[in-house]
């Protein structure tokens, strides 16, 4: 891996971070791309999504539902303060704190309530980007980047050709019946049913395989276990540290 | 050792700084920065798995056996 010298406290005393080139321009760009408006919300929203995956974490309400038998239990979390609708502020504080337990019917209920299967997979991308970026901060004990400042414009409702139901609950796209457009979205004319989650929000997908590429493998060499990015771990270490994550966070997929 | 800075980086606990320091001393730096980068992915990759409805019916029929 190539290295650059940032200095980025607190590291151990006399350890620098030999962050991956690129790192730094790579979240960035996610950053500058969530500020701007996406495909079914305002960048306003988008950013207030950044902000309540982050007031998440330490949510009493989220802690009492997770620890209670059904997940149904207790009243929605909200935010008095964010651009947002509750219902969307509490979709996003579920999928922080308790993804397991969310349900095809939850889900129904969410697209009931006005939040369509776009406006869904694109708060996916949102979240879920934001809290790769945060994570990765957090356990280098770095400060969190600042939120972005969000960039006017209406949401363009882009909705790709052929996305359908299939393995997931929401649509999406089959490398083998996609348009040339989002032909990027599957190099080598493959990728990883996770990330293909978000290919019904294209540009969300694409933030999604950028951070993959970047912190994990590549995603059209996700299947094959032979290969090995070239850094100070191996394959199997990175196998090892990704499904004790997932294992740790009850993620049985 | 990877395991242990998996498991407090997960859970948010203070130990992630001793098992992040622990890793540095063991693997060097850049592994710490490797380490941290899988780990920040997988906290992206699961959430959105899960919130996705990925999850294989026999692995859900397995899972809720003994609660049946």
């Amino acid at each position: 891996m190539e290295e650059d010298s940032r200095l980025l406290e607190p590291a151990p005393p006399g350890v620098t971070w030999p962050l991956p080139t690129g790192l730094g321009d790579l979240h960035s760009r996610i950053w500058e791309q969530i500020a701007g408006p996406g495909s079914w919300w305002t960048g306003d929203e988008r950013v207030a999504m950044v902000a309540a995956a982050r007031k998440a974490w330490d949510c009493p309400r989220c802690a009492e539902r997770k620890a209670s038998l059904s997940p149904a239990w207790g009243e929605r979390c909200g935010d008095p303060e964010s651009v947002l609708d509750d219902v969307v502020v509490d979709a996003v504080h579920r999928v922080v704190n308790d993804a397991p337990r969310l349900t095809r019917t939850w889900l129904d209920k969410l697209h009931h309530a006005g939040v369509t299967d776009g406006h869904y997979v694109e708060l996916l991308g949102v979240v879920t980007c934001a809290i790769n970026i945060d994570e990765f901060n957090r356990v280098l004990g770095m400060a969190l980047d600042p939120l972005p400042a969000s960039r006017p414009g209406s949401p363009d409702r882009y909705r790709p050709a052929n996305a359908a139901r299939n393995l997931h609950w929401v649509p999406t796209l089959d490398p083998a019946t996609r348009e040339e457009s989002e032909a990027d979205l599957f190099p080598g004319a493959r990728t990883g049913n996770v990330i293909r989650s978000l290919s019904l929000v294209p540009d969300a997908m694409r933030m999604a395989i950028s951070l993959t590429e970047m912190h994990y493998v590549p995603t059209q060499f996700v299947p094959d276990i032979e290969w090995t990015p070239g850094r100070s771990l191996d394959r199997s270490q990175i196998e090892f540290l990704a499904s004790r994550v997932s294992e740790r966070n009850g993620c049985v997929y | 050792m990877l395991g242990a800075f998996a498991d407090a980086a997960v859970d948010r606990s203070a130990e992630v700084a001793d098992a992040r320091e622990q890793l540095t001393a063991e693997l060097g730096p850049a592994a710490v920065v490797d380490a941290a980068g899988v780990m920040a992915t997988f906290q992206r990759m699961d959430r959105l798995a899960d919130a996705a409805g990925l999850r294989g019916d026999e692995v859900a029929a397995v899972d809720l056996q003994p609660v049946r």
